[in-house]
């Protein structure tokens, strides 16, 4: 866990230190208002210890500035008033807890434990999953009963895990959260901690995968199966209820299904009977003999079909519907061409709601997980991704034919949930399926659906090892895969590989002295859902980069002491940060000065006023030359 | 009506949408949930019944979402009501 003291007392600072570094905290020390700022708004801590009287900027007005930013770490404040005017204005300004000087430090820690506790996701004193126990206040650790032994940084791992059960940590969160911002570990660093952690937890008869891994996303404690029942009543329930794929136990959620289910089966016939009118429409428009009319009805009942699907959570079914409503909405009667697409997609809505699945409670899944679109009719073949798949965090969605793939690439998702991240065709599904296919090249149909989406990662699956094959793909710009030489798990590993970076957690760091374009900028790139740690103050630039680590740098040009083509130079000079993309935005947008930033290293220059999505996609553009370059260079 | 006993009107020419959202609704937070098939339905019950939010679906019959919402803000009764689409 960790503490940022905000103190300018020396005296206290050393005692606090020594009595929270005894019970595992991770201390940061700073010793001004302004400083406290930066740190608090800039790292995530665990907890804020904020004295009132600070040079520079108060604690009192500090609290609210954190409050007033959304910040809701527990804030603790020291202070030597003890009215309850100056509690109460304490309290007020956002503060969790008030400790009078002179304090005890036991009582201290007593308290900073207890708020540590409210804001943890497992508020029992003791922390518990399964077998194993960790005391905060004793800093015993048992498994089954046996002490286990560990380091200062073991023991804060698995503190840190059961703190927070059910989330999953990357390798920067734990490094954020359990190394001091003077320290400069690498990742490697806490996979040699975890996997000492494993060895010793094994070592007395934990699982192996006690603390699990999910691939490009972290560590998570896995949920502990029960070798008896389900029961909600077993000791460990708490536990569980928290996990991140927990058991559908929840009685109104099966409830819920149950009544989805038999409302289904009721709607289900309801559903193919309007399907009759899109048939009708198939068939008239085949003869030539299509009226606006029937048209219309169609579109009302592809309208209706999307709505009725939607609330049941047939995604694809409900895609289907709306690709229909948005062909047949026009207001010209459709012409003879488009019989042929009308068809296939009715056809295929026909199957979707034929053979709808039961309604199951919907999987969890990370935040975000990436949507792999298999094309493939064999329920034989892609039954085992979506498990493998899963457990890497992968969603999997299936289209039967190529119109429905074509369907679901094309049509614009509700959500970013929807939106496909990569594909993967397998050529003997269509080969078998339709006898052309088998005689002509499968090129005729895979290279437009391909040059149409030629930002999506295409994994092409064939049963024909040949040049030729192998080639196409290539110019295409795909991956070949050899049906027969590659197992399920080694395709998971494909598709995990070819997906782009994804923008969640990439770090941004902006040093730029205007306090009000700092204070905007996090909420203009909040779409983009990057981590923007912002500096007004460039003497800190060299400690807050070496602590951050960011992916981008983005720099004002003018700024007091040191101006940003010098902190562009500094950068460059260490051959560490030479590849870290560096943008500048500045209110100069005369061509000397632009020309100078490129010269000082600059990979970017944009004038302000600077729309976010503008400084958004400069940046996604940064990120992807410098995932281009990482994959070309082995 | 007490803050925590919320009344929810669903307009939606769908009766199976009008089912499934009635009865997720009442069962998650427990609220009275009202339905209308139609906009001059769902005007009508907004103005006796006083619902804390409409759920107004935006492709109906004769009169459409837009219309129906329309009508609802000229309405010095029903004004005031928030509008989900």
């Amino acid at each position: 866990m960790k503490i940022l003291l905000v103190e300018d007392d020396e005296f206290i600072i050393a005692l606090l230190t020594r009595s929270l570094s005894v019970h595992h905290y991770v201390v940061d020390v700073v010793k001004d208002g302004e400083m406290g700022w930066t740190y608090g708004s800039g790292f995530e801590y665990d907890l804020i210890v904020l004295d009132v009287m600070l040079p520079k900027l108060d604690g009192l007005t500090l609290c609210q500035r954190f409050r007033a930013e959304g910040l809701t770490v527990p804030i603790l404040v020291l202070t030597a008033q003890n009215s309850s005017i100056a509690k109460v204005q304490g309290l007020n300004a956002g503060a969790d807890d008030y400790v009078v000087k002179p304090f005890d430090p036991p009582e201290l820690v007593a308290r900073i434990q207890a708020l540590l506790r409210r804001s943890s996701a497992n508020p029992s004193p003791v922390l518990e999953w399964g077998a194993l126990a960790l005391n905060p206040s004793t800093c015993e650790v048992t498994y089954n009963a046996q002490p286990l032994l560990l380091t200062t940084k073991e023991y804060d791992l698995l503190e840190l895990f059961l703190r927070d059960s059910h989330h999953v940590f990357g390798s920067d969160e734990i490094l954020d959260r359990l190394w001091s911002s003077e320290e400069f570990p690498a990742e490697a660093t806490v996979r040699s901690h975890m996997r000492r952690l494993r060895q010793k937890l094994q070592g007395l008869g934990a699982p192996q995968d006690f603390i699990g891994t999910i691939h490009g996303r972290g560590y998570y404690l896995k949920p502990i199966q029960s070798p008896i029942s389900s029961s909600p009543e077993r000791s460990s329930t708490k536990n569980l209820n928290s996990l991140p794929r927990p058991p559908i136990d929840n009685s109104d959620e099966q409830q819920y299904l149950n009544f989805l289910n038999d409302t289904w089966k009721e709607t289900q016939l309801n559903c193919l009977e309007q399907l009759t009118v899109l048939s009708q429409s198939v068939q008239t428009l085949q003869t030539g003999s299509f009226e606006l009319g029937l048209q219309q009805k169609a579109h009302q009942v592809a309208h209706k079909l999307a709505g009725t699907l939607g609330i049941f959570g047939f995604t694809q079914g409900t895609q289907i519907s709306r690709r229909l409503e948005q062909i047949l909405s026009g207001p010209q009667v459709l012409s003879l061409e488009t019989a042929p697409l009308l068809a296939t997609l009715t056809a295929t809505l026909r199957e979707e709601i034929q053979n709808a699945p039961p309604i199951l409670a919907p999987q969890s899944y990370p935040e975000n997980a990436p949507l792999f679109l298999i094309v493939d009719c064999n329920p034989r073949f892609w039954d085992p991704f979506i498990p493998l798949a899963a457990q890497q965090g992968l969603r999997i969605a299936i289209a039967s034919t190529l119109e429905v793939a074509k369907t679901l690439l094309e049509s614009t998702p509700t959500t970013t949930e929807d939106l496909a991240s990569g594909v993967l065709i397998r050529l003997s599904s269509f080969q078998t399926q339709d006898k052309n296919l088998a005689t002509e090249t499968p090129w005729a149909w895979l290279q437009p659906l391909m040059s149409a989406h030629l930002n999506l990662p295409f994994l092409i699956l064939s049963d024909r090892d040949n040049l030729g094959d192998r080639l196409a793909v290539l110019r295409q710009g795909g991956q070949f895969l050899l049906e027969q030489s590659v197992t399920p798990e080694q395709i998971v590993a494909h598709m995990i590989k070819s997906l782009p970076q994804t923008t969640v957690d990439t770090k941004i760091m902006v040093v730029d002295d205007d306090c009000t374009w700092l204070n905007t900028l996090p909420r203009l790139l909040e779409p983009w859902k990057f981590k923007v740690t912002t500096l007004a103050d460039p003497q800190q630039f060299w400690t807050v980069l070496k602590s951050v680590c960011p992916d981008v740098l983005v720099l004002d040009v003018k700024m007091p002491q040191i101006n940003g083509f010098e902190l562009c130079q500094i950068l460059r000079s260490d051959p560490h940060w030479q590849q870290l993309p560096v943008l500048f935005v500045s209110a100069l947008d005369d061509d000397k000065t632009q020309n100078q930033a490129f010269t000082v290293g600059a990979d970017d220059y944009l004038c302000k006023p600077v729309p976010g999505d503008r400084l958004a996609n400069r940046i996604l553009n940064r990120l992807q030359r410098m995932h281009s370059v990482q994959i070309a260079t082995p | 009506m007490t803050t925590n006993n919320k009344c929810v009107l669903i307009i939606d020419d769908e009766e199976t949408i009008q089912t499934v959202v009635k009865f997720g609704i009442h069962m998650k937070a427990g609220w009275e949930v009202l339905t209308a098939s139609s906009g001059p339905t769902g005007i009508q019950t907004a103005q006796t019944a006083h619902p804390d939010v409409i759920l107004l679906d935006v492709m109906m019959p004769e009169m459409d979402g837009i219309a129906t919402f329309k009508a609802l803000q000229s309405h010095p009764q029903t004004e005031q009501i928030p509008v989900i689409f």
